[in-house]
């Protein structure tokens, strides 16, 4: 480390190690405008600010530019999962609300869903959207990026869903993928209620394909795209890839499969983190050893979390939270028209109080100057009853949005309704809590964050042809 | 850093301008770059003076001034009360931005972390909720890019995201 030979003298000869300190001299230029303001500068301000903040910063100057954009991976993988929510007050546009800082974003939707729309679900960073105009002659499904706005019409599939309940829209999960070598083409699929059906149409045929799954003892819980590959789950326990051109489902022949025991079947998913499956059957979860070919139970996340929707056309996902302060191995829960994320402790020697973060306060997302966390014994059955909510006025629906690191990722949780019909609420028992099961994996993931401004952020179909 | 019963050291910085600074070494251990060259120098003279070629004296004394105050209020255990934020407060009301910028680049030099990151805390305080004009205007920066890419620039905000105002 010393150089010993240089005693008193220039500092500005003294080699050393320490590479900081030398890149500190080796850069400084004596500047004369704060769009000369060094990098590293600029990187240490932007830590305190929020996603719009940062985008203006952008727009100030080119040297400002330039640091935006070479530094807005870092920036983003540093934010939390935003929660979305809309409102049948403000049918423009689409919220987000940020479960670290609290901070809330709007983003305009597109004006070709001003007569009636009603979101499917998301999948892949992208809002599943069908517009139906009033006489119901032109339906369509659109596919929109609520960050960038890019945005890809379907024709509307055969058996539209009867959206006056959106609780029960008979849409079990949508999945939106792209494919092709780069990346131009893309699949939306759709898993009815009661998993008997699976509709698939690609922006290459324009039309929608249909696969009945009728008096097979089995039915789907899931599908998911990981790998490139689509994977689906039935009640049995079997995991199966479904080819798209031959409309073939081949189940993988599994050691291990576990009894999947939830109540409702919606609760069951198949989960992705960035290079693991998972089967989430809440509380429990299994990773699925696709190189071993075995279920294995998880008895600890490690340094991920999962985030979990607890209802059809929500999504699912196993991230690392660390970066953004979050907790990991916890269970981040977002049920249908719940104001709240509540969070779960994986590990079961850890006291079972759930934490919940207020998306909303007072049903109304503009009063939310002051957000609180609460906390309560999980297994009181009041839980939702804590606080002043008048849960009359809520019209707000929310799905995570996920974010990710390197470019892709996805809104991580499906949230229904971008309407305004929920006026009776129902909030699904917590007794699954009251016995958390214990975990056991860790993996080096790589963490995600909300992904801003990128064209294109939907995961590819490799091999599913 | 001094050791109890000695003699208070001084340390001799000298600045681009030429100037010469005496200061008391434990403020002058907060600049981690005047720290590394004792850590490698042990041996170096008690008068010897350590060059900063990249600082003039005007940033330089605004930096002893605010570190002296620090290292004393960590010796009074004030650290991270109420008196260090008035005191932080008054210190950046009397700063222009130039001084303000010519501070963060000395400050960066030096790498003196708790002040680096007060003063890139007091810069994102101005750019937080401010429209890109009132951040140019701001820090005179000149708007640079060419109508094109302006546009470009437009174009790819059009989609993003709001600040929503808390009412």
């Amino acid at each position: 480390m010393r150089s010993p030979s240089r005693t008193s003298g220039t500092l500005v000869e003294i080699e050393n190690n320490r590479r900081s300190n030398q890149a500190r001299r080796l850069h400084f230029k004596r500047s004369s405008s704060w769009a000369d303001l060094p990098q590293e500068l600029l990187e240490i301000i932007s830590r305190s600010l929020n996603i719009v903040d940062y985008q203006n910063l952008g727009q100030v100057c080119r040297s400002w530019r330039l640091f935006y954009s070479e530094f807005k991976q870092s920036f983003l993988t540093s934010h939390s999962p935003l929660i979305v929510y809309s409102s049948a007050r403000a049918k423009k546009y689409c919220h987000f609300f940020d479960i670290a800082t609290r901070m809330k974003y709007k983003t305009k939707l597109p004006r070709c869903l001003c007569n009636f729309k009603f979101c499917l679900g998301v999948s892949s960073g992208y809002l599943i959207m069908l517009s139906l105009k009033k006489k119901d002659v032109s339906r369509a499904l659109w596919v929109i990026n609520p960050c960038t706005g890019h945005q890809i019409q379907f024709p509307c599939m055969p058996r539209p869903p009867h959206i006056n309940d959106c609780r029960d829209s008979g849409i079990f999960r949508s999945i939106f993928a792209s494919f092709g070598s780069q990346g131009q083409e893309f699949l939306i699929m759709i898993l009815y209620k009661h998993g008997s059906s699976l509709q698939f149409c690609t922006s290459r045929d324009n039309k929608w394909k249909e696969c009945h799954y009728i008096n097979k003892g089995w039915h789907l819980l899931d599908i998911v795209v990981f790998d490139g590959r689509i994977y689906a789950l039935d009640s049995n326990f079997q995991i199966g890839i479904f080819n798209l051109r031959s409309c073939d489902l081949r189940f993988l022949e599994l050691k291990f499969a576990a009894r999947l025991c939830s109540y409702y079947d919606k609760w069951i998913r198949l989960v992705t983190s960035n290079d693991q499956l998972f089967v989430v059957d809440p509380p429990v979860v299994y990773r699925i050893d696709l190189s071993r070919m075995e279920w294995v139970k998880v008895y600890n996340l490690g340094d991920q979390a999962l985030f979990h929707g607890y209802d059809d056309m929500m999504c699912s996902k196993v991230i690392n939270p660390s970066k953004w302060g979050g907790q990991t191995n916890y269970t981040y829960g977002l049920f249908f028209d719940s104001k709240r994320c509540s969070l779960y402790s994986f590990n079961r020697e850890e006291p079972q109080n759930a934490i919940a973060i207020d998306v909303l306060r007072n049903g109304d997302y503009s009063c939310f100057a002051s957000p609180k966390i609460y906390s309560w014994e999980s297994k009181e059955g009041d839980i939702y009853n804590t606080g002043k909510e008048d849960f009359r006025a809520v019209h707000l629906s929310a799905i995570f949005l996920i974010l990710a690191e390197e470019q892709i990722e996805e809104l991580l949780y499906g949230f229904p309704s971008l309407h305004n019909t929920v006026n009776s609420l129902t909030f699904f028992p917590t007794e699954a809590f009251s016995s958390p099961t214990p975990t056991a994996f860790s993996n080096n993931q790589r963490s995600a964050s909300l992904i801003l401004a990128l064209p294109f952020t939907f995961s590819s179909l490799l091999s599913a042809f | 850093m001094s050791k109890l019963g000695q003699a208070k050291r001084i340390i001799f910085l000298k600045t681009a301008d030429g100037q010469l600074f005496e200061v008391d070494e434990p403020v002058a251990m907060e600049f981690e770059i005047v720290k590394s060259f004792f850590d490698e120098n042990e041996d170096a003279a008690d008068d010897t003076v350590v060059p900063l070629p990249n600082v003039s004296a005007e940033p330089l004394a605004g930096i002893i001034e605010f570190c002296k105050a620090h290292v004393e209020f960590r010796a009074n255990g004030a650290a991270g009360k109420d008196e260090v934020k008035k005191f932080n407060a008054e210190y950046i009301k009397e700063k222009s931005n130039e001084q303000l910028k010519e501070l963060i680049l000395a400050a960066n030099y030096l790498n003196i972390k708790e002040m680096l990151d007060f003063l890139t805390e007091t810069i994102a305080n101005r750019l937080k909720n401010k429209s890109v004009e009132y951040v140019r205007a701001f820090f005179g920066i000149e708007n640079d890019f060419t109508p094109q890419e302006e546009e470009a620039v437009r174009k790819e905000y059009e989609w993003a995201f709001e600040g929503v105002d808390e009412d």
